[in-house]
């Protein structure tokens, strides 16, 4: 509350014509002013910026505001400095209040405590939309508050990284205290909450828990001092039933983890859901006992797609690859030529026990047909070669190998 | 942002009051431009009877006066009263305004037997010509309304100036009804026909931010073939068509405007008591879907006020005041301007699920939900 | 070994380098494993053995020879019907590295013996073109000013569409009144799983897909519906709750409606809607043909006929003489089968055409919307003449049928949805997006998904397009169970799953920055910019460079 000092100046917004000052004039004045006295009564005609930027290391700093007041009042405030604004105040109360106390004694609307990092914003009603958004907190300071004893609008606390808020729901403007979809990507902070919601706070950002006897102090033994700047301590009892109180409280990045690792993975899905809607395989009466498992690309045994098939022959020499028994034509010719003749003939042997007769004159001679040396001249002559044999006496008989046991 | 501020009350006040209202907030708008519109109008200079119609307008040469007198003589129309602005033409910025005319006329003699219906339809194409008229020569003539009971003046620059050299701080001209915006210029050229409220057929509106989801709306109204669905040099334009359309051309209750522009999810839908029929309407008025940030406020004939919000709630709005005599404004200090001496904890901010309505006899305002039940229309 | 003059040379010889695609095997990683040869589709590899000659140069004595070696490695044929479709199976197979296939950059000499024994060349895939005038559109149109732009990751929004006929306000607020009958709209996903029919697609892909699609309403509260094709649907799935997730198409060959009709009396819901297939954006004017070779026991028995035979289903509706009085015959008779509580609306080819139907629809009372398939569109046959060259690109088609609809002030009551292209180059958002502000009320996806749910080697270079084939290695379009197990179907479902949270986050990044976030942006064309100044006259967009 402000001291009432001989020494209070008084800063008025509206020129000697009855015209609005600017906020530049008006925040000129204001300096001026604060050079003589740390005790200030600013009336306003809307102008913006009004109470802030107002510091002095001796004495505690007292600002009062009144008349229609204007935007982001108590914008970049310091600690020291209490302002006390006699009645409700437009958009961004407490704008980067960096510690100053800022009592608003009526509503405030949109945006109250945006990018707060330290201090307190106190308002004896209720607040508009977008309260407690993007504040801050750094660990080496108080962590910034915000107190509302009525509700709150749509989309509180979005963005919020350490803010304190307290809802108080006496008189809430509306059913719902906490408006809708408060708290969407806050991830640091905690909300006491008293009244009804409607249940629509982010889950993927907060939950809901009842406060732990921690908290609990905590808000016990800050409630007298905010009652006491809004002038109403008379009701401090109502406000001291625990079993009233909720909090909502940021989760931890590994919590929120777990929520985003997959709503329900597909297996589960399957069991839970899928295979209950047919009672069964769907395709069960069209194709009784179809196996539609899955399988890999290369499959052996009976899921094999293809039969090797061995073409080795196919790159042999024609001779040899139109023989109807593939004699080998063109070894035969090679062992002829390094003059092993006795070897030729039991190559032959291996493969036809008629060598004369057949190859020298019942086969029809498809090697010869096919023979590539035919585009040169003449093809070799597999006839002759038969022939040639008819006169060999007939390969001894081995001894048969004994049995293998 | 564009501010707005719209003052209501028993006792007809001079729209001077609304502009210092304005002048609260000026540090939120450039004043671009100022528009104003008045209901429940009273002359100083003359006993108005509120079912002459009142043109509202500037005539920008002697040439477009002398057309204007001349149509409006063809048409059957009887000058009954002329108001004389006391201009101080150095203030405006505007070099071409010729005359500010806001003008009662008595109805041609052969309307007497029509409905009220039809003489209102005549009403409207009577404007629509002028209008039209106008832009053929050049926008020499400019006509913003021609309606009982509504005066609207719109020109560019700050409010207050505008006031002062119209001279309207001089209770010539007052009212019960008083909607002002005061501009903030973005997309849009500055164009007197874009600046706020938009009127049509009684109707009256104005917002502040940006619809987005314009044009498709624009191509729907268009294509509705209703004449007075035309203009559209403004995205807010739409916000007064709609309105019209469902209160005038389907007849549904004021409360439908909201379940038309911002209609509930289907989940919310799904547990609402009339939830089937409105997701129909959802359904069948699904390209009149507004897209935020928004803020409306809006007049009916019968002088009830309205104000709501787009559903992201991404504008700021108040209500305040007392029996008798209410205020809304996007700034509180609007409001406090207007009017400081209410009782201030029964402020209210709109969320978006909520339609501010202030009736005729302005006893109280209402704050009715989308999550209310329904009015449902009188089945057949 | 065989000598060069038994090498042919006949007026249809040619050779590796002639082919679109060209298979580079590198021998000395090669570990010949054979699992490429097994693997490829058209059997386009085989092992071969080469004699390799190895120069010997002996300095010191003066001397030149050669030695030779036997090296084995694989070739790729040069017939046709064993061409390489540069699937790339094998490269997929190959445990080292060791093959794969590379477009030709040379001409295309294949082109020109792509007619064999008779038979026109067909294939199945898309218009084999990169070129989208989809994806040259920007959406430019971003809320800086007035209204902060809003943020996809903060806000809710709306991403549905309706599907059904929307009665003028008046005429529902009449109808309510009366208690009279109020047309049937879903609220359903804007990117509809397109027709794709059981058979030609196989029974893992058809299941795995409508098992994503129930994943995606059921837990994931996407409400994505897919279209049957004509091929009916299995019984089962008739019965089952998953069938008001299901669009069924009914087209000439009413395949499967036997099943349907039987099951009509036992379903547990009603489906989606009907689609009347007319056309097809791939293949306007013809018909759909599913090969013997794909009609199996199973898809013999859905379908109602005999196994193994071919299955054709005309281009056009054997018992109707005109389309206008046809959409009516078929829209009534249709809407009747389920008592008028479903939207039944006609498919048809983009065309210089599309506005009269359109305007057939405006004024029937129970067409539900209309689908209209661009040139751009995928089949699973057609004759390569068809899909290359008939059709209408779907873009300037959807338009003039809107701003018909706009310029009636009927935009709000027959949906228009578009198909045809959409996500070819892989951008299916911004495809889909594009569509919807020039004016569609959402867009079928058919080719896209089993690209991006089932691994599709498709592409726009007439990659693969063996679909009419029966030989998908990808399990695909296959109806036999040695390739259509290759797919697993939960993974398929996942995929599906997969891709459509990412459309739902994408669709808010694009909506976001232009500030719309309660209602699909249907004919917000002012967002939308081309730097092509006859496309956007065209389009009536803005031009921007």
């Amino acid at each position: 509350m402000v001291q009432s000092t001989n020494d209070t100046i008084i800063v008025t917004g509206i020129d000697k014509n009855g015209r609005r000052i600017s906020s530049k004039s008006f925040e000129e004045k204001v300096q001026a002013a604060f050079k003589k006295s740390t005790n200030l009564r600013l009336l306003t005609y809307g102008q913006h910026n009004v109470g802030g930027r107002l510091l002095n290391a001796e004495a505690p700093v007292n600002i009062t505001v009144s008349g229609p007041v204007g935007q982001r009042l108590g914008c970049m405030a310091r600690p020291g400095a209490t302002i006390y604004c006699d009645g409700p105040a437009s958009d961004d109360v407490g704008y980067l209040n960096i510690g100053a106390d800022i009592i608003v004694n009526g509503h405030a609307t949109n945006g109250v405590c945006n990018a707060m990092a330290q201090g307190r914003v106190m308002i004896n009603g209720s607040i508009g939309a977008r309260g407690l958004t993007m504040t801050k907190w750094n660990p080496a300071y108080q962590r910034p508050e915000l107190w509302v004893l009525g509700s709150v609008g749509d989309t509180f606390a979005e963005f919020n990284c350490g803010g304190v808020g307290v809802v108080c729901g006496v008189n809430p403007k509306s059913k719902n205290v906490m408006g809708y979809r408060p708290c969407v990507g806050m991830v640091g902070g905690l909300i006491y909450y008293r009244g009804e919601t409607d249940g629509s706070y982010s889950t993927n950002n907060v939950k809901e828990v009842t406060p732990d006897d921690e908290q609990w102090q905590w808000l016990m033994e800050r409630m007298p001092d905010y009652l006491r700047a809004i002038g109403r301590e008379d009701i401090l009892a109502d406000l001291s039933i625990r079993s009233e109180w909720h909090l909502l409280i940021s989760i931890t990045p590994q919590e929120r983890a777990l929520i985003f690792s997959g709503p329900m993975p597909m297996l589960e899905f399957r069991g839970k859901v899928w295979n209950k809607g047919f009672n069964g395989d769907p395709l069960r009466d069209i194709a009784p006992g179809l196996d539609r498992s899955p399988i890999g690309l290369i499959e052996n045994g009976d899921l094999r797609r293809r039969v090797p098939y061995w073409a080795n022959r196919e790159a042999a020499a024609p001779c040899a690859y139109y023989c109807p028994i593939h004699i080998p034509t063109i070894d035969r010719l090679r062992l002829l030529r390094e003059g092993k003749g006795r070897e030729a003939y039991e190559l032959i042997m291996a493969y036809t026990p008629f060598p004369a007769s057949v190859c020298g004159a019942i086969c029809p001679n498809l090697c010869m047909e096919n023979c590539s040396r035919q585009t040169v001249d003449n093809p070799i002559d597999v006839a002759l070669l038969g022939r040639a044999l008819r006169d060999c006496p007939a390969p001894q008989e081995k001894p048969a190998k004994p049995a293998i046991r | 942002m564009c501010r707005l501020a719209m003052k209501t009350a028993a006792e007809p006040f001079s729209p001077y009051s609304v502009l210092q209202a304005m002048e609260a907030m000026r540090e939120g708008y450039d004043g671009s431009g100022l528009g104003l519109l008045l209901r429940g109008v009273n002359f100083a200079d003359f006993n108005y009877q509120s079912n002459d119609p009142i043109l509202s307008g500037i005539a920008h040469s002697e040439a477009a006066l002398h057309r204007l007198n001349d149509l409006m003589q063809t048409k059957g129309f009887t000058l009954k009263y002329d108001h004389e602005f006391v201009v101080k033409p150095e203030m405006l910025e505007a070099r071409d305004r010729h005359k500010y005319f806001l003008r009662v006329y008595k109805q041609p003699d052969a309307w007497a037997t029509w409905d009220k219906e039809r003489v209102e339809h005549e009403l409207m194409l009577n404007r629509l010509d002028l209008r039209e008229n106008g832009i053929k020569n050049n926008g020499d003539l400019t006509v913003f309304a021609f309606w009982p009971d509504v005066a609207i003046i719109k020109e560019v620059g700050w409010p207050l100036v505008v006031g002062d050299a119209l001279g309207l701080s001089d209770d010539r001209i007052t009212s019960r009804i008083c909607m002002a915006q005061g501009r903030q210029n973005t997309n849009y050229g500055i164009n007197l026909y874009a600046c706020h409220p938009f009127f049509i057929q009684g109707i009256g509106t104005m917002t502040n931010g940006e619809n987005t989801a314009f044009v498709p709306i624009k191509e729907y109204l268009s294509g509705l073939n209703l004449p007075g669905y035309v203009g559209y040099q403004s995205d807010s334009e739409v916000f007064a068509h709609i309105l019209h359309y469902v209160i005038r051309q389907l007849k549904l209750p004021l409360e439908t405007y909201k379940h038309v522009i911002t209609p509930l999810k289907t989940s919310e839908l799904a547990n609402h008591p009339q939830g089937e029929f409105l997701l129909g309407l959802r359904n069948v008025c699904r390209r009149l879907i507004i897209d935020g940030p928004n803020c409306i406020m809006g007049s009916l004939p019968d002088e009830t006020s309205i104000l709501a919000m787009d559903t992201k709630k991404m504008r700021p709005a108040t209500i305040g005041g007392k029996p008798g005599e209410w205020a809304m404004a996007s700034e509180m200090c609007g409001v406090d301007a207007m009017i400081p001496d209410r009782d201030k904890s029964l402020d209210f901010q709109p969320m978006r699920e909520n339609t501010v309505i202030v009736p005729a006899h302005r006893k109280e305002y209402i704050i009715w939900s989308q999550f209310d039940p329904y009015p449902l229309p009188q089945a057949a | 070994m065989v000598s060069i003059r038994s090498i042919p040379s006949t007026p249809g010889s040619l050779t590796y380098h002639d082919l679109p695609w060209i298979i580079e095997h590198r021998e000395e990683r090669c570990t010949l494993c054979g699992r490429c040869t097994s693997i490829c589709p058209t059997e386009c590899l085989h092992l071969t053995y080469r004699r390799h000659r190895m120069p010997q140069l002996d300095i010191l004595r003066k001397k030149r020879g050669s030695e030779f070696r036997t090296f084995t490695g694989i070739r790729q044929s040069t017939n046709l019907t064993h061409r390489c479709t540069g699937c790339g199976m094998c490269s997929m197979v190959c445990p080292n590295e060791a093959i794969g296939p590379v477009p030709n950059a040379n001409s295309n000499r294949a082109l020109f013996h792509s007619h064999q024994k008779g038979e026109a060349w067909k294939r199945g895939g898309r218009r084999n073109s990169q070129v989208s005038l989809l994806d040259q559109i920007s959406f430019n149109r971003i809320s800086m000013l007035t209204d902060p732009a809003l943020d996809a990751g903060r806000h809710e929004f709306d991403l549905n569409t309706l599907l059904g006929r929307v009665l003028p306000p008046e005429e529902y607020l009449r109808r309510q009144a009366s208690g009279e009958w109020i047309p049937p709209v879903r609220e359903i996903f804007p990117f509809v799983i397109g027709s794709m029919s059981f058979g030609a697609l196989s029974p893992n892909m058809w299941l795995g897909l409508l098992q994503g699609v129930a994943y995606c309403n059921e837990v994931l509260n996407i409400p994505v519906v897919m279209c049957t094709g004509e091929g009916g649907c299995p019984p089962w799935v008739l019965r089952s709750p998953f069938l008001k997730y299901l669009v069924l198409q009914i087209a000439s060959g009413y395949f499967g409606w036997d099943e349907i009709i039987r099951a009509i009396p036992e379903m547990q819901c009603d489906p989606a809607a009907i689609e009347i297939k007319y056309g097809q954006g791939a293949k306007p004017g013809d018909g759909g043909l599913l090969m013997w070779f794909k009609v199996s026991q199973l898809i013999a028995r859905l379908r109602g006929v005999p196994a193994g035979v071919d299955l054709p289903s005309p281009p056009v509706h054997q018992t109707l003489y005109s389309i206008e009085e046809s959409v009516m015959k078929m829209i009534q008779t249709l809407s009747m089968a389920w008592n008028f509580r479903v939207p039944v609306y006609p498919k048809i080819s983009a065309s210089n055409s599309a506005k009269a139907v359109l305007n057939n629809l405006v004024r029937n009372p129970y067409a539900s919307g209309l689908l209209i398939d661009g040139i751009d569109g995928g089949t699973g046959a057609a004759y390569n003449v068809s899909m290359d060259t008939t059709g209408h690109p779907i873009a300037s088609n959807l338009r003039e049928c809107y701003l018909d609809l706009v310029a009636q002030g009927k935009q709000n009551e027959i949906p228009i949805f578009a198909a045809g292209g959409v996500g070819k180059n892989g951008n299916v958002t911004q495809n889909g997006m594009a569509m919807i502000m020039l004016g569609a009320s959402g867009v079928h996806i058919g080719k896209y998904i089993l690209q991006a749910a089932a691994g599709c080697l498709g592409n726009e270079k007439n990659r693969c397009n063996v679909c009419n084939l029966g030989i998908c290695p990808k399990g695909i379009t296959s109806q036999n169970p040695k390739l259509y197990r290759r797919l697993d179907p939960d993974q398929v479902a996942q995929r599906v799953a997969d891709v459509f949270m990412g459309i739902r986050t994408e669709m808010k990044k694009i909506m976001a920055p232009l500030g719309r976030s309660q209602n699909l942006p249907i004919g917000m064309s002012d967002a939308l910019g081309i730097g092509d100044k006859d496309a956007a006259d065209r389009l009536k967009i803005r031009y921007v460079c």
